[in-house]
């Protein structure tokens, strides 16, 4: 048995690589494949490649059939929205939690991460920029002292990772994610606890709805034009200031899965 | 999925249900350790299934692995409780009010099943029984949501918690609980739905931890998010008044 590091560090290769083929489209969507058909062709012993189709299959990106390996599924609107309606209910907890219990700490935290995000967008540091907003997200949600919810954050996280999401790694997005997390940070500051869920779910609301649109671009499935619609209206602005950067996302070019990654 | 199932993988699932069974019935104790190599031996199979088996347990946490290629069975501690009854607060209230104003005659009907089942299973005593019926019970309204992801949260959450142990003393008032969950959903009172669940979520996680304790004790928790679950729900006119008050400072 290889070691775990070594073990690990195969099966991330192979994760990558799949998931790359994926998303170019080299693997088409419905296809079926055999774990040993890609352990043959990465050159690697099965147990990586199952690892990774487990990885893989946890994205909702392929989906495992019993002894005939797994079928490509692709990414949908769907699971995008699942992942953003997961972190609504999570971060916005969270958002009104600390706005009530927030040590000094936290405060000093997120303002340093403020501050940095906005040196970071003047010099286009994608991956340092993603860093910063992970950072931020896990400094919220971790207020709630609870492992268990910033494991399946960082899962959710994991997730949309996976799918190659490039919105973020665009100046003009980043600089709205920034504006976006400011009235977060000062809700939180205020002890408003509706200010920063109502801010948290603008933000992620806004999140979701740029993937949603990006996902639908690749895959030429339909936007759903009433989401998230769980929420109570007296959460979600109206109107609200989405419309036009999903469909800049829409017609914008320039994905390069793995170039630039988000979250 | 498949009609036919693989030898390593029918071998995998078999090992993992025969482990996770006797994890979650307390068969094998919080804190012994077992080696891959000998629960291979005693199944009288290879290590590979063993360690997929074991893989998924410690993903569902609850095995540790080690770093001699053996396991630790994990017993939840009192902050595993607290952490996995939030956790169900923050995902169960919000589906219980949605659950509720999307309420439909095939969703009561279906929820009904699972709440006579329960009932009937702690009348005649049979706690397993009685666990599938209302895993199944909060497995549907969740599910309302239509969020697989929040679906499997929630199974490993009861995983996690080994709801199993509950003890017959409980179970009368669990009945009631459960039954008032049900009255708000079928009458699309989508705020007693929200309400409903939380006492019995905050009920059955401070149960779980008396039974970890020598004598019960107030543990402090149980209503630190109340005012903060209720951002999901489609009606929470109640909890946006208490929202808009800022923290007096």
């Amino acid at each position: 048995m290889p070691s775990r590091t070594e073990n690990g560090s195969i099966t991330d290769e192979v994760f990558k690589r799949l998931r790359d083929q994926i998303l170019s489209g080299s693997l088409r969507q419905g296809s079926l494949h055999s774990i040993y058909e890609y352990a043959e062709v990465f050159g690697v012993s099965r147990t990586p490649v199952r690892e990774a189709v487990l990885k893989l299959a946890a994205t909702g990106m392929i989906v495992i059939e019993r002894n005939r390996g797994f079928r490509v599924q692709g990414i949908s609107v769907d699971d995008v929205r699942t992942v953003f309606e997961f972190r609504l209910l999570l971060e916005t907890t969270a958002a009104s939690y600390a706005a009530q219990h927030a040590l000094p700490s936290l405060m000093e935290q997120l303002v340093e991460n403020l501050r940095q995000m906005q040196l970071v967008i003047q010099s286009l540091d994608a991956a340092k920029f993603a860093q910063l907003d992970r950072e931020f997200h896990d400094l919220i949600v971790a207020s709630l002292d609870n492992s268990r919810i910033r494991r399946e954050l960082e899962g959710l996280r994991g997730a949309t990772a996976a799918m190659g999401v490039t919105t973020m790694g665009r100046p003009v997005r980043a600089r709205e994610i920034h504006c976006e997390h400011v009235p977060i940070v000062n809700a939180i500051a205020e002890g408003n606890s509706f200010g920063a869920a109502r801010s948290m779910t603008t933000h992620l609301v806004h999140s979701g709805r740029v993937v949603m649109a990006e996902v639908a671009a690749r895959s030429g499935e339909a936007l759903p034009d009433d989401w998230p619609d769980f929420l109570m209206p007296s959460l979600l602005d109206s109107p609200r200031p989405v419309e036009d950067e999903a469909s800049r996302a829409g017609t914008t070019g320039g994905m390069s899965p793995g170039s630039s990654q988000v979250d | 999925m498949g009609f036919v199932v693989s030898r390593a993988d029918s071998a995998t699932e078999q090992v993992y249900s025969m482990l996770r069974t006797r994890i979650l019935s307390g068969d094998l104790d919080p804190g012994t350790q077992h080696s891959v190599y000998r629960l291979a031996a005693e199944f009288g199979i290879s290590r590979t299934p063993v360690r997929e088996a074991v893989l998924r347990l410690a993903d569902a946490g609850l095995v540790t692995i080690e770093k001699n290629r053996g396991i630790t069975i994990n017993g939840p501690t009192l902050r595993d409780i607290r952490e996995i009854f939030e956790f169900r607060l923050v995902l169960e209230v919000p589906a219980a009010s949605y659950a509720a104003s999307h309420s439909d005659e095939a969703l009561v009907t279906r929820l009904r099943v699972e709440l006579d089942g329960a009932h009937e299973a702690s009348v005649e005593e049979n706690p397993v029984l009685a666990e599938a019926h209302d895993r199944e019970f909060h497995q549907i309204i969740v599910d309302t949501l239509g969020n697989p992801r929040m679906t499997k949260a929630l199974g490993s959450l009861r995983d996690a918690a080994r709801l199993g142990w509950a003890v017959a003393d409980d179970w009368t008032q669990l009945d009631r609980e459960r039954t008032a969950i049900f009255d708000a959903i079928a009458r699309r009172d989508s705020q007693a739905a929200g309400f409903e669940m939380e006492s019995h979520i905050l009920r059955t996680g401070t149960l779980h931890q008396q039974r970890l304790l020598d004598h019960p004790q107030d543990m402090g928790w149980q209503r630190r998010l109340h005012e903060h679950v209720r951002v999901g729900t489609t009606d929470g006119t109640s909890s946006v008044s208490e929202r808009k008050r800022p923290r007096e400072r």
